[in-house]
């Protein structure tokens, strides 16, 4: 597999359309059509209003769904083939660990599911990159919503992944949890960037995390603004209380209320 | 300490204690004869009397039950699983299961001795060929209950969840999956495990305590008739609290 540096890939997304078909014989159009170019190792963080077609583009992005028209390359390579590779790693809102499996064992899930050697040394400096080496024998319900996002994400790294793909890992933990884990997420994935595309509802966690925003327009989506954000890294949480963060936090939420409700926005 | 054990019997058991009661005064007050009903006191000696007896009676249908169960859980967990990697056979077996288990027991059994004859082994047969089918049942719906954000995780780590393919998603997830099913239906099955192997020991058998509830019924020994079925209810409760207990302690694990 061709990459733009060690372990991680460009992405290609040209012309992506998706139309599902729906039982009464009509169709609907989710993603309308979208092209989008992501370099090696980048942070791209999708926000639009709900139903937009955002987790359905992300969908087809790890192979989960195939677009009705268009393509989708991954270093030159089809979403279907790097699952084979083992090159993408996933994390949704729902974590889906498993509850009679220990964080260990969840973790080196992926290793048994893909018929690889169990990697012990790899899921230990996991659990110790998210934090939660002293909980390794704990079982998912002895562990709060916010630690078991933190192993459904060491989960999804545990395959060394060249992209990650995020559906709103977050999105079920409250304001405060939900902070620490962009703090978090940021740590991880400065270690060892690699290509990261996250869904999101929150303005504010898009622009703390991204390297650029991309905002999809109501179904279907389409990408309406793609906002690179220039705000220097590593960044903390009192990042999220300067000016320019708050300037980027105005206009993105703007845009958002614009292609939301055109005639309030107006 | 002895006290308080005594008052916490009594909180739980004293419904069982009030109808033994009623049960006494009806027979004395109507002055019934042991034919006509025994009171719980005759039926009581008749236990201790014959103690080895009824023991020896006791554990055979136990063993019979059990075995009956647990060659129904191992018949019903294989024929799951080859349905769940070859979705035709569940077409095939699944109106099946619902035809056999709307079918009597008493209508059943005697299909069943003409093809076995009569023994313990037509009884085995029939406690196997009944409990077979919902734990088959139990067990296939089991593994098809994964939730869709689990097999997308497996599909993303290039592991199918489909077929002779999705082999290694069935033993880490689907099967692992079904554990609470299966401690559903083991709760549900081993009374009527019980039931219906004391069915088939009534109508067919040549020992158990299904057969000695008809032999000393037609001794007119009517209190061992009733030991019989009195230590029947005894072993069909000791059986559901059993698997309750384990149902109790397994469940707990699989709820994230």
């Amino acid at each position: 597999m061709a990459a733009d540096e060690k372990g991680t890939s460009s992405i290609v997304i040209e012309e992506v359309r998706k139309r599902f078909e729906l039982t009464n014989g009509q169709s609907i159009e989710a993603v309308g059509h979208v092209d989008l170019e992501i370099a090696g190792g980048e942070f791209i963080a999708l926000i639009g209003p709900s139903g937009c077609g955002k987790s359905t583009l992300l969908r087809m992005l790890a192979g989960l769904e195939q677009p009705s028209h268009g393509r989708i390359s991954i270093a030159g390579e089809t979403p279907e083939e790097c699952i084979k590779h083992h090159d993408l790693g996933i994390a949704m809102q729902e974590h889906g660990l498993m509850p009679w499996l220990t964080a260990k064992k969840n973790v080196a899930l992926p290793f048994r599911l893909a018929g690889l050697p169990v990697d012990e040394d790899r899921v230990d400096e996991l659990l110790n990159l998210v934090g939660l080496q002293d909980f390794a024998e704990a079982l998912p319900k002895q562990l709060s919503g916010g630690m078991k996002q933190r192993i459904s994400i060491a989960r999804s790294l545990v395959l060394r992944p060249r992209v990650l793909i995020l559906d709103e890992p977050f999105g079920a933990l409250d304001a405060v949890t939900r902070r620490l884990m962009n703090n978090e997420l940021q740590r991880i994935w400065s270690q060892k960037p690699t290509t990261t595309i996250l869904v999101t509802h929150s303005v504010e966690e898009a622009i703390f995390l991204a390297d650029r925003v991309c905002l999809m327009s109501p179904r279907p989506g389409r990408l309406a603004l793609i906002e690179p954000i220039e705000l220097e890294r590593p960044r903390k949480l009192e990042t999220m209380q300067e000016q320019s963060f708050l300037n980027l936090l105005a206009k993105l939420t703007a845009a958002l209320d614009e292609v939301c409700m055109p005639e309030v926005a107006t | 300490m002895v006290g308080q054990r005594i008052r916490q019997f009594w909180t739980r058991y004293w419904g069982i204690l009030l109808l033994l009661l009623i049960w006494q005064l009806v027979v004395a007050v109507n002055n019934l004869n042991t034919i006509v009903a025994p009171s719980p006191k005759a039926v009581l000696l008749a236990l201790i009397n014959d103690a080895e007896f009824f023991a020896i009676e006791a554990a055979r249908t136990t063993l019979t039950a059990s075995g009956g169960l647990a060659l129904g859980l191992l018949l019903g967990f294989a024929t799951a699983c080859l349905s769940w990697t070859a979705p035709v056979l569940s077409g095939l077996l699944t109106p099946a299961a619902l035809l056999i288990r709307s079918i009597p027991v008493v209508a059943f059994v005697p299909i069943i001795v003409r093809v076995s004859g009569y023994g313990t082994h037509t009884v085995l047969i029939v406690t196997t060929f009944l409990t077979f089918f919902p734990c088959y049942v139990f067990a296939l719906s089991g593994f098809n209950d994964v939730t869709q954000v689990r097999k997308d995780f497996c599909r993303s780590v290039g592991c199918s969840t489909k077929g002779i393919s999705g082999w290694r998603f069935f033993r880490y997830v689907a099967m692992p999956s079904a554990v609470p099913n299966i401690l559903t239906a083991l709760q549900l099955l081993a009374p009527t495990a019980l039931l219906v192997a004391l069915v088939a020991e009534f109508l067919i058998g040549s020992d158990g305590l299904g057969y000695v509830m008809i032999r000393a019924r037609s001794d007119m020994q009517m209190d061992k008739s009733w030991a019989a079925a009195l230590l029947a209810s005894a072993l069909s409760v000791a059986f559901f609290v059993i698997f309750s207990q384990l149902d109790k302690r397994y469940r707990k694990t699989w709820q994230s």
